[in-house]
């Protein structure tokens, strides 16, 4: 300090004053650098939990399609509109799903858009927006993704009979098919159909599996019967312009106006055989989309054809010609 | 102060000695600062150039790993006019994209016309790249996509190595009998294949299903579709994990409904090529359904994994291996420099 209490002089002051700009420069850098970083790694985390969602949504939208269908299995009761009921309770599965990335800071959200057909009946479309936001980042993604009925360790099971034959005994699982006793005869007969009495104890595929003998003319292979009778064993489901899809079926529809799917219901196995002459080797069509179609026309009979016997039983169905050029069989004599 | 100084020097100079001496130390101090800044501003240049190589580097490198290019078929296409390359693989049952999954019809469309495809679409053309993917196995060959050897006058190198799944042959699995133990599932006989078509009726022997959680043993059968198209393009065979079958017991048999067999056939130590037993199941048919059998004792402690698996014509028979089968973890290593 000098006598006239100055700290320090005015060329002191104009030489220290580039070393003050620099320590600013230097602290602003510094404070950037962070910023920088911190925003990466938000990034980052933004884009993983995307990620995620993105994975997650068809395993979640699979165990929502499964967990539906077994409601209405167990309650016999079709859904009143199966895309909107299946869209809430995914919507609802998604929203807790999406609760979990909160502890990190991360508001993520996933909108299901629609749950409806997809051009493979095999497939349920849906379409999603998922928006995850950290800070000030934001990242929003619209998906459309399609999930499978189809997986061999947690198969989705047909709906369709169980709705149909509620009220008239009820069809039952044994195993992986239904087992109809007399709750199919019933059914039929209430319709006015004949010889309903075809069908008592009748059996079909529980799970819906999608066929091999695809070109489906395979069935009947060089006039064998052993394709077809393998396809019945394993209970295999078809393509048909004329069965019902996945989420209509869950409405109770045997028909609808989407690209669907069909399968066979078969009669209990038999020791002796109706002759083909008499008015028990002809009954309503095997396809489940022919059985319950409650329209008048809708139901239409085929003739009976063995595809199999062991020396103690004779294993048939009841086949119309359409269905049996379509699947490569011989037609009725 | 300052106005006495220049006002009231009796001496009639201008400048006060300390005046000029501060000066002088200002002026060094400016011209030092003046060369500091222009040694800073040529650095920070040089920064901003190498940013701009590692940025081009890495989004060069992510859009070749995360999309499979425009349009997604690319490498179909014989006229690459408007392609840009990608290499993500496509999920063929779901149509979505798998990123960082390289699909190796991609890859060698891309080691074709590596400069076309990549110097002016996916790189700027000033720049050099090259690109090899090193499978995390040693014991497989690395896929060399790009590899010119740098420039000695190159003033920039640029690499970055991204971890990604990739398989270096294009091989398909028509079965996939899984390992009971990694799967408790299996331990049910539901889980094990379908009913196939020995049911023991017109001579033909039952094929019960294996029941690993009781140690019975029996059969885990599968079916498969195959064209003639495809076995005339593929070399299929019968693959084990491990090679070596513990089970003595275990055996297996191609057939089909139509025509059944009882002939087994035992595991062998090494891939089993089963080109011949397809064909004479298929005969003339263009597409058949067939069935891969196979028996096992039922000791949960001997099981093993089996694939039924196309190569392409001609795999030497030294590549057919297990690991070819899926993809494997790989290094995707691009350097670009100018």
């Amino acid at each position: 300090m000098d006598n006239k209490g100055y700290v320090m002089g005015l060329f002191s002051f104009i030489l220290i004053l580039p070393v003050f700009l620099m320590i600013m420069i230097a602290v602003n850098m510094v404070a950037g650098g962070a910023d920088i970083q911190q925003t990466r790694l938000n990034s980052h985390e933004v884009f993983s939990v995307a990620d995620d969602l993105e994975t997650n949504i068809p395993l979640i939208g699979r165990e929502v399609l499964r967990d539906k269908s077994e409601e209405v299995i167990r309650t016999g009761n079709p859904l009143s509109d199966s895309r909107k009921e299946i869209k809430d309770e995914f919507q609802d599965r998604m929203n807790k799903w999406c609760l979990k990335y909160a502890s990190g800071g991360i508001r993520a959200e996933c909108k299901i858009l629609t749950v409806d057909n997809s051009p493979d009946p095999f497939k349920v479309e849906v379409k999603s927006s998922i928006n995850v936001e950290k800070g000030t980042l934001k990242h929003q993604v619209n998906l459309s993704q399609n999930i499978s009925l189809i997986n061999e360790s947690y198969p989705i099971p047909d709906p369709l009979p169980f709705v149909k034959c509620k009220g008239y005994g009820g069809a039952t699982i044994r195993g992986n098919r239904i087992y109809y006793a007399s709750s199919l005869v019933n059914y039929l007969k209430s319709r006015g159909i004949n010889n309903s009495k075809a069908y008592e104890n009748a059996t079909s595929s529980l799970y819906i599996k999608k066929c091999p003998y695809n070109p489906y003319t395979l069935h009947g292979n060089g006039g064998s019967l052993v394709n077809l009778k393998n396809c019945i064993d394993n209970g295999f489901y078809h393509e048909s312009s004329d069965g019902a899809c996945f989420l209509c079926r869950l409405e109770g529809k045997s028909v609808c106006p989407h690209y669907g799917m069909e399968t066979f219901i078969v009669p209990a196995p038999s020791v002796t055989l109706p002759s083909s002459n008499n008015s028990s080797a002809h009954a309503v069509s095997a396809l489940d989309h022919v059985i319950f179609d409650d329209t008048d026309p809708g139901t239409y009979f085929g003739h009976i054809m063995v595809y199999f016997n062991n020396d103690t039983h004779y294993f048939y169905l009841y086949l119309d010609d359409s269905h049996r050029e379509k699947y490569g069989l011989p037609p009725h004599d | 102060m300052f106005k006495n100084s220049f006002t009231e020097e009796i001496k009639g100079m201008v400048f006060s000695v300390d005046l000029m001496l501060a000066l002088i130390i200002i002026t060094v101090i400016l011209g030092i600062s003046a060369d500091a800044m222009d040694i800073a501003s040529s650095k920070m240049e040089e920064y901003s150039h190498a940013s701009s190589m590692e940025r081009i580097t890495c989004e060069s490198a992510d859009m070749l790993i995360e999309t499979p290019g425009s349009p997604e078929n690319w490498e179909e296409l014989r006229d690459l006019n408007g392609v840009t390359p990608g290499l993500a693989e496509i999920n063929p049952d779901t149509g979505e994209i798998q990123p960082k999954t390289l699909n190796i019809r991609k890859i060698n469309r891309l080691k074709e016309y590596y400069d076309e495809l990549i110097n002016g679409r996916v790189l700027p053309p000033y720049c050099n790249s090259t690109l090899v993917i090193y499978p995390v196995d040693e014991s497989l060959e690395p896929i060399i996509v790009d590899n010119n050897s740098v420039e000695s006058d190159s003033t920039e190198i640029m690499v970055v190595n991204r971890t990604v799944l990739c398989n270096s042959i294009n091989t398909s699995v028509l079965v996939f009998i899984k390992d009971v133990k990694d799967d408790s599932y299996l331990l049910e006989p539901e889980g094990l294949g379908e009913k196939c078509p020995h049911d023991g009726v017109n001579g033909s022997s039952k094929h019960s299903k294996v029941d690993y959680r009781n140690r019975k043993p029996g059969w885990i059968c599968c079916y498969f579709r195959v064209t003639q198209d495809i076995l005339n393009s593929t070399d299929f065979y019968i693959i084990t994990e491990p090679a070596s079958v513990d089970d003595q017991a275990a055996c297996w048999m191609i057939d089909r409904p139509e025509n059944i067999t009882e002939n087994t056939n035992s595991f062998k130590n090494s891939p089993i090529p089963v080109n011949g037993r397809l064909k004479e199941c298929m005969g003339n048919e263009s597409t058949a359904v067939l069935w891969l059998h196979v028996f096992s004792s039922g000791n949960p402690d001997q099981t093993f994994n089996t694939y039924l698996a196309g190569f392409p014509k001609g795999t030497p028979p030294e590549k057919v291996k297990v690991q070819y089968l899926n993809p494997q973890p790989c290094y995707f290593v691009l350097k670009v420099w100018v």
